[in-house]
């Protein structure tokens, strides 16, 4: 309601009470009531001129860090009696300190600043809108209206930090890596012996192989050592990821995909991700610090999701990665998964599933109850078959309780390539 | 600063009334007076904003209905004004409490007072000339006052329509 309604209709009972009664006292009660309003038409805003600033005391953070948000305003008009500034925030960011509203007075050129701090769960936030109502002292006659200061702030996911992971990919790329690529060079695994070619070092004959032939030297070949092609696919579907008391496993797969991209980031492999969920989204692979910010700010934005289409895996568009390259698949998984991946990697793709355990996560909120018991040992029993049908299909599978941290069962599990690997070399 | 003038401003409005009415020979109303004006202030210290319209309602009616009532003018008066200035205080001290503590409260508090304190000035003024114009106030007056209103309530509207 506005503030001048309830004055004006008093204002104008009295000089009819007043009139009808014949008492100009009644009348002359009115007079404050004139002057007030008056003062409202006399001192009415003029067009507000205002030079706005929103800074941020950083603008991509860790999941619930205190940012300081710091607005300048400077008064390039006319003097402003009053001035109600309301900053807009995203609803899923929380106020930790300050408030969004500042109320003061700016003479002509005159500048004010205010903060306050908000702290976050991971994702994208997008500052943009900031009302400014300026009104005279009594807050009669106002002015209103909405600026757009755009602003950012990327809440990241926690990064782990990822060391003990081998990869064996069937192809690599032409630069140097550190992925043993099976082809002879120089390297630093033994790989072979072939005749010696002009150019190659002494100190690489094979003495003992040389002394077996007439006219004929031998040299070593080591293995050579090259980037990758990885592509992390990180399982945004509603149906595969739970949630409870305000936690999400989803939160985990993100973070496990966070620590891979960096992992693979650092061992100079070529990284993409495809987040898998509510839509497709495509970040496409690349090297370095400019793709990890990428990477990372991809997965800040994701959420999960339910859609017709991609309820189970089978649109995962493969021909997104390279042939025979590394796929590496962040995923709770879900009744029918393995069929599609069982299908990927008969087409050649070196599959890992880093799949971190919705039971156990479910089981630790839930009462130590007999049914919730069998209901557990029964979706344990399925589980582990869907895990054993993909080991048996040459995956590797990493069944991650996300109790313990992951780089420690990664160490166990993914240390060393498998023995198949070695035997095969598929 | 504000704070001690809304309570000035709430005590002198509120006993200007009661007494008003008090020594008129209505005791009771005088007492309904007190009841609201302590209502009033409880309801300032608890921040039930929509108390301030109520009360700013009922004390400038109430000075309406002492002058029907031939009470003196002076008190009447005193309480409508009293319930004026405690009806923008009470508002504006909500807004107060955005503002960064220390200058900006200080500079928002002194002009608005200064701005209250010139509004109190010039209602006294206007409303001595009002009283020694009082013995004139005859029928043609009251038709002209009554066309003014009519045209300065259509100047409102328009004015608030606009905004």
């Amino acid at each position: 309601m506005r503030r001048n309604l309830i004055p004006s209709l008093l204002l104008f009972s009295l000089i009819l009470a007043g009139l009808a009664s014949f008492q100009s006292s009644i009348l002359a009660l009115a007079i404050p009531l004139a002057l007030y309003l008056l003062f409202g038409l006399i001192f009415a805003p003029d067009k507000v001129e205002l030079g706005i600033k929103r800074v941020l005391s950083a603008e991509r953070v860790a999941p619930n860090t205190l940012v300081t948000v710091t607005l300048s305003i400077k008064n390039n008009g006319s003097s402003l009696e009053e001035i109600l500034l309301e900053d807009h925030i995203p609803p899923a960011l929380s106020i930790e300190e300050g408030n969004l509203i500042h109320f003061c007075t700016l003479a002509p050129g005159e500048s004010t600043a205010w903060t306050y701090t908000v702290s976050g769960t991971r994702g994208s936030y997008v500052f943009s809108d900031i009302k400014i109502r300026t009104s005279d002292h009594f807050a009669l006659a106002y002015h209103q209206e909405i600026l757009k200061i755009p602003g950012q702030l990327f809440v990241l996911p926690r990064v782990p930090r990822l060391k003990n992971i081998t990869i064996r990919p069937r192809h690599t790329r032409v630069y140097s890596g550190k992925i043993p690529a099976r082809v002879g060079g120089p390297g630093i695994d033994f790989f072979g012996v072939r005749e010696y070619q002009t150019g190659d070092s002494l100190r690489w004959i094979n003495w003992r192989t040389s002394a077996r032939h007439q006219q004929a030297l031998f040299t070593n070949e080591f293995e050579q050592e090259r980037a990758a092609d990885v592509g992390i696919i990180l399982d945004g579907r509603e149906l595969s990821n739970i949630g409870s008391g305000g936690h999400s496993l989803f939160e985990y797969s993100v973070s496990a995909a966070a620590g891979l991209a960096d992992h693979f980031l650092s061992a100079g492999n070529r990284v993409g991700i495809l987040f898998y969920g509510r839509v497709l989204l495509w970040n496409a692979p690349g090297y370095g610090n400019i793709q990890r910010e990428r990477l990372l700010q991809a997965l800040a934005r994701a959420k999960t999701g339910d859609s017709q289409v991609f309820t189970n895996l089978e649109n995962l568009p493969t021909k997104l990665f390279p042939p025979n390259s590394q796929l590496v698949l962040v995923t709770p998984l879900a009744k029918g998964d393995d069929k599609v991946l069982i299908q990927l990697r008969s087409r050649g793709y070196q599959i890992i599933v880093i799949s971190p355990d919705p039971i156990s996560y479910e089981l630790s909120s839930l009462p130590d109850d007999p049914d919730v018991k069998l209901a557990a040992r029964v979706l344990r029993t399925e589980r582990n078959m869907l895990l054993m049908r993909l080991k048996r299909s040459g995956l590797q599978v990493v069944d991650w309780d996300v109790n313990i941290p992951l780089d420690k069962i990664l160490k166990s599990r993914l240390g060393r390539p498998p023995a198949w690997h070695n035997a095969t070399g598929k | 600063m504000s704070y001690i003038a809304l309570a000035i401003n709430l005590l002198l409005g509120t006993s200007a009334l009661a007494w008003g009415y008090y020594d008129g020979g209505y005791p009771n109303v005088s007492s309904a007076i007190l009841a609201i004006g302590l209502f009033w202030g409880i309801s300032i210290w608890r921040r039930w904003r929509w108390f301030a319209k109520i009360g700013f309602i009922a004390y400038t009616l109430s000075a309406a209905v002492g002058l029907w009532l031939n009470l003196p003018f002076g008190w009447m008066l005193a309480g409508g004004v009293g319930g004026l200035l405690v009806y923008d205080l009470s508002a504006f001290i909500y807004r107060l409490r955005f503002a960064a503590p220390g200058e900006d409260v200080k500079r928002l508090s002194l002009a608005h007072l200064a701005r209250l304190g010139l509004l109190i000035v010039l209602t006294l003024i206007f409303s001595s000339i009002a009283m020694l114009w009082q013995s004139a106030f005859s029928f043609e007056w009251a038709v002209f006052l009554g066309l003014a209103s009519v045209w300065g309530l259509s100047l409102l509207v328009r004015w608030m329509l606009r905004k």
